[in-house]
């Protein structure tokens, strides 16, 4: 069941010689044309007569916009278009449709959009929008969740006079009884940052018009079919005269989730100028204009019997929303999903608050709500332990369900590797030996060292958030044996598009390289929800596999004509048609398929395919089967903390993950050692910081995403617990490795100092106010 | 419009002296420091700049028994590879190998770091505890003429130097320290790499008989400049490394820094951190 790093042996199915390329080790066919700098990028794509953009911030958290001012910039040489609000017809879009392209009367956030300008070079574009004149009346400003709730809190949006947008309420069983079934209790209020995304290609776009009047857009878009219906709205285009081509993207991590209002505002300009016109995000701008992670606070009441049983779990929540509205607003859907059904409990209720501030706005990031959820629950169930004396493995154990069991929201449980993961894990760091708290340092170092766990559970098989979570397939053989696959699935860098062409290889039993796939044009690929929800491996190549699996068999029947036997005495390998029994080639596939072109019946092979899981919307109370399975995973972390810097290093971290069937080694590995930096900075080091509205380190000076140094060796291990949904058993990974780093290294800042970090992220500073808290405390205690 | 309207690159100091007092031209060596700072806006583009690279004799290291001299353009990784600087002033070399990437070491100038008067600037602690000199090239009717300015008076304040308009830094020298000498240079920031200080301490003592008889100690980004610790060095000098002696120290330097609260971390915190820092390298000199 276990299958370690690097072991691709396979049992073929087919009996013959021929290794699978299911759990091989793969390299991302983008990868040779990255490497030598041969990719287009969207910065790199120059169309005929094309125009660059730049839009004018307000750069103020919260006032009314008197007057606008823009003949110095119109005036400008080489400028050709400036637009305002009074420019556009004002769509409202976004989650909380509290949003427009460009700002006319009222400003909520610094990154409020108030101008835009086309110029013939990005040179005079960003001098224009200088050059634009805005008179504001400032308003007062809303900085915090408590600024928001205080009584006569200025209101930010009329439609929300309380500043609460949005309220979230779950509860399964009831909680008064699982209060008076628990022998232990505990509380804790846990706090999280907002984080940047940090893609290292930043936001931009081209916009440009035909002239039969069709809008093309060179999109770095995740949603390419979402967007297209929500922009065609907001630009009064109709969804089908819009064409959405994704150059390759430089990462996405639920960043192009939403259309952002550079997105418009690109296409109000192409249209004003009648010409491309190309937008691309400063590093600056990509850390003060577009969306972050939610802050959240998370007030958290968890308890168990004596021997370890959870009884309940009580959760309040409040969201800083910002100034605006995206789909980051329903990260608490997902947040819901961890604290019902991470372990099994049988009481549960949740209370979410989104609140509005005059702070830049949140949108959807790798987790969706989750690292959030999960810092607070595993912090907590790892306090639990503590109370009852009892391992943190063992309470997990104890509590970790078995598979076929259905969790309170409703969430059936078809394969569950979580025991596993949670042993596996634990193994592999040396829990028995190293796990004992809290530690004297050795000799004169004033360092002591630690060990803590902590699970995750995240959707699997997609998560049925639209009536549709499906994705087509158009797949086509040549008269040579080359294979096109075109796919709805976008390729955002995770891999997706080696991964589809290893599932149609492995079926029509040619090499890899015969398959190009087609993924990135609305105009040629059928439709997909898009790359969200970890979904991609398993929705798209649930359908890539049927459409070869269609292709296969018509393959089959043709050669079994051709070859006077049954298509079930037959399969394909390695280029060849061959006999099932023995694996013996008996004609190669091409001759197949040039007979069947070119011969009597004058025949092609496509196949088209159009894959919905059998998951289903959740009902009005969130719950019921949202995904066609569910994706486990542990992470100890071992750390060493320096008791008079604060400072918390990571040595090493240990992962196991139920990935269903790993498809690509690759892949997979490159997925979790990614997620895990990138949660170790979550942890560590990450944190936009807003002051008064206000982004205070929008540069990688100060905002410090974690280097080579600070990622330790990782052991990492796959369980396979061969989902009969998945493509070959295979669950989706993508956001789980990020989900439980936080409280796997504050859960082994606890093990090493006996201190317990609630508020994210642990920076020396706040660690060594904690570590010199517990001293005095300590210190009281023995003077009194 | 924010363009550059000139940009030169002479051969010779005169000519330098002349663009940078006549038409105010910024000079300009790696541009490390400079060529952000102007695309984020953070300082205006100047209308000129004058590049000094191209001039003879401003890079290189030259290290005698007497006294090691460093020409202003000499690369970061130059003094990180230096065998010779690592034998001599192993505290220089260990700061410069510190400083943000290998990218910027091989840009970045000693010159540079210094001109730019941060008080984070990496390599300013170790050469206040070396007690520099930087020669300065001033123009003068008969051609250029040279004064020399101690590295603590050179400091001004953020981004503040002693140089006036139209002169140049050519070069850095210090007496090589004594053989018996103990050095330790540390600075402090939330990561290992791609770091501006939080704080950073440099400390060098001379000890005879287990009797300190000469220290330096000098900090950076807890005060308005990189800063020499008078009385960190008065607590130790005459002494012996006890505990009490360690103790005093750290209590003079907590007293005479006087950190910010910025972005980086708070006022007390830099505080602490130096006195962690002193701490632990008085700790490792006195061994055991």
């Amino acid at each position: 069941m276990i299958k370690t790093s690097g072991d691709t042996g396979t049992v073929n199915k087919r009996g013959t010689d021929q290794e699978s390329l299911i759990g091989g080790r793969i390299p991302k066919l983008d990868a040779p044309e990255k490497a030598v700098g041969l990719t287009r990028y969207l910065d790199d794509i120059k169309l005929p007569r094309m125009l660059y953009g730049k839009i004018l911030y307000a750069d103020r958290p919260h006032a009314r916009v008197v007057d606008i001012d823009t003949s110095p910039a119109a005036a400008m040489y080489g400028v050709r278009a400036v637009i305002t609000a009074a420019d556009i017809e004002l769509v409202r879009f976004g989650f909380g449709s509290d949003n427009t392209a460009l700002k006319g009367e009222k400003v909520t956030c610094i990154r409020d959009e108030i101008a835009a300008v086309a110029a013939d070079t990005p040179e005079i574009a960003g001098e224009a929008v200088k050059r634009i004149r805005v008179t504001y009346e400032d308003l007062p400003v809303v900085a915090t969740i408590e600024e928001a709730l205080a009584s006569g809190a200025p209101v930010i949006h009329e439609g929300a006079p309380n500043n609460v947008p949005f309220r979230f309420d779950y509860d399964h069983g009831d909680i008064d009884e699982g209060v008076s079934q628990s022998d232990v209790i505990v509380e804790d209020t846990f706090s999280s940052q907002r984080v940047a995304h940090c893609c290292l290609g930043t936001s931009g776009l081209i916009a440009h018009f035909g002239p039969d009047g069709r809008l093309t857009l060179h999109s770095l878009t995740q949603v390419p079919f979402l967007y297209k219906h929500d922009l065609s709205r907001i630009v009064g285009v109709p969804p089908e005269k819009i064409r959405v081509i994704q150059p390759p993207i430089g990462g996405g991590f639920g960043s192009k989730l939403d259309v952002h209002p550079f997105e418009p505002i690109c296409v109000f300009l192409a249209r004003a100028t009648g010409r491309p016109v190309r937008m691309v995000f400063t590093r600056e701008e990509e850390f003060f204009a577009t969306p972050t992670r939610q802050p959240m606070v998370i007030q958290l009441r968890s308890g168990a019997k004596r021997d370890g049983t959870f009884t309940f779990r009580d959760v309040r929540m409040t969201l800083d929303n910002g100034g605006r509205t995206s789909w980051g607003a329903t990260t608490p859907w997902i947040s819901m999903r961890t604290f019902s059904s991470l372990y099994r409990v049988p009481h549960v209720r949740q209370h979410v608050d989104v609140i509005y501030t005059n702070n830049i706005y949140a949108c959807a990031f790798r987790g969706y709500g989750n690292p959030q959820a999960t810092f607070a629950l595993e912090s907590q169930i790892d306090k639990l332990a503590h109370e009852l004396g009892m391992d943190p493995l063992d309470i997990r154990l104890k509590n970790a369900q078995e598979p076929g069991e259905t969790t309170g929201q409703g969430m059936v449980l078809g394969t569950c590797g979580l025991a596993d993961c949670l042993k596996t894990a634990a193994h592999n760091a040396g829990w028995d030996v190293k796990h004992s708290g809290p530690q004297k340092p050795v000799g004169k170092s004033r360092r002591v060292r630690g060990l803590g766990m902590a699970s995750l559970f995240h959707v699997g098989g997609g998560a049925k958030i639209y009536r549709s979570d499906g994705c087509g397939t158009i797949l086509q053989i040549d008269d040579f044996g080359g294979v096109t696959v075109q796919t709805g699935a976008s390729e955002i860098g995770q891999g997706s598009e080696t991964v589809i062409a290893q599932i149609v290889a492995e079926e029509l039993g040619l090499p890899i390289e015969n398959i190009r796939v087609v993924n990135n044009d609305s105009d040629l690929k059928p439709w997909d929800v898009g790359v969200h929800a970890s979904r991609t491996t398993f929705i798209a190549g649930n359908s890539a596999l049927r459409a070869a699996r269609q292709a296969k068999g018509k393959l089959l029947v043709a050669a079994a004509e051709k070859l006077n036997r049954e298509p079930d005495e037959l399969d394909l390998a390695k280029g060849n048609v061959v006999d099932r029994e023995t694996g013996e080639p008996i004609e190669s596939i091409g001759k197949v398929l040039r007979g069947m072109h070119f011969g009597r019946k004058n025949e092609m092979i496509q196949a088209t395919e159009f894959y919905e899981p059998p998951s289903k919307m959740p009902d009005e109370g969130h719950k019921g089967d949202i995904s066609a399975c569910y994706a486990f995973g542990t992470h100890v972390a071992e750390v060493e903390v320096d008791l008079d810097t604060g400072v918390v290093r990571v040595l090493g971290i240990s992962a196991a993950h139920d990935v269903g069937r790993v498809i690509n080694q690759l892949g997979i590995e490159g997925q979790i050692e990614g997620g895990i930096a990138q949660g170790i900075g979550y942890t560590l080091t990450e944190e936009v910081k807003v002051e008064g509205g206000r982004v205070v380190n929008p540069s990688f000076t100060d905002y410090k995403l974690v280097t080579t140094h600070e990622v330790p060796e990782l052991k990492l291990e796959f369980i396979e617990t061969h989902d009969p949904a998945g493509p070959h058993g295979a669950k989706g990974v993508a956001e789980a490795p990020l989900v439980p780093v936080a409280p796997a290294i504050a859960n082994a800042v606890y093990n090493a100092t006996g201190v317990r970090m609630t508020d994210l992220p642990l920076t020396p500073e706040r660690v060594l106010a904690k570590l010199n808290e517990s001293r005095e405390a300590e210190r009281g205690a023995t003077d009194g | 419009m924010s363009a550059m309207k000139m940009y030169q690159a002479p051969r010779t100091l005169e000519e330098v002296m002349r663009a940078a007092g006549e038409t105010g031209a910024t000079i300009f060596a790696g541009g490390t420091d400079l060529m952000p700072r102007w695309s984020k806006e953070i300082v205006p583009r100047p209308a000129a700049v004058v590049d000094i690279k191209a001039i003879e004799g401003l890079s290189g290291i030259e290290v005698t028994d007497g006294e090691i001299c460093i020409g202003a353009c000499t690369l970061m990784s130059g003094l990180d590879e230096s065998a010779a600087l690592r034998r001599a002033a192993p505290i220089l070399a260990e700061a410069a190998s510190r400083i943000a990437c290998p990218q910027i070491r091989n840009r970045a100038t000693l010159g540079g770091n210094l001109c730019n008067a941060s008080p984070a600037a990496d390599t300013a602690v170790p050469l206040i505890a070396l007690d520099a000199v930087v020669d300065v090239a001033a123009p003068g009717r008969a051609g250029a003429t040279s004064r020399e300015v101690s590295i603590t008076d050179f400091f001004q304040g953020p981004g503040k130097t002693a140089l006036e308009p139209g002169e140049v830094l050519t070069r850095v020298r210090f007496k090589r320290p004594a053989a018996v000498a103990t050095w330790a240079w540390e600075k402090f920031g939330t990561r290992p790499a791609m770091e501006i200080a939080v704080a950073s301490v440099g400390v060098i003592v001379e000890a005879s008989d287990g009797v300190i008889e000469r220290a330096r100690v000098a900090y950076g980004s807890v005060a308005p400049t990189p800063l020499r610790g008078h009385g960190a060095e008065a607590a130790l000098v005459g002494r012996r490394l006890t505990d009490e002696t360690i103790g005093g120290c750290v209590a003079a330097a907590r007293g005479e820094i006087s950190p910010i609260s910025d972005v980086r971390a708070s006022a007390g915190y830099r505080r602490e951190m130096v006195g962690v820092m002193l701490r632990r390298m008085l700790e490792d000199a006195r061994g055991g």
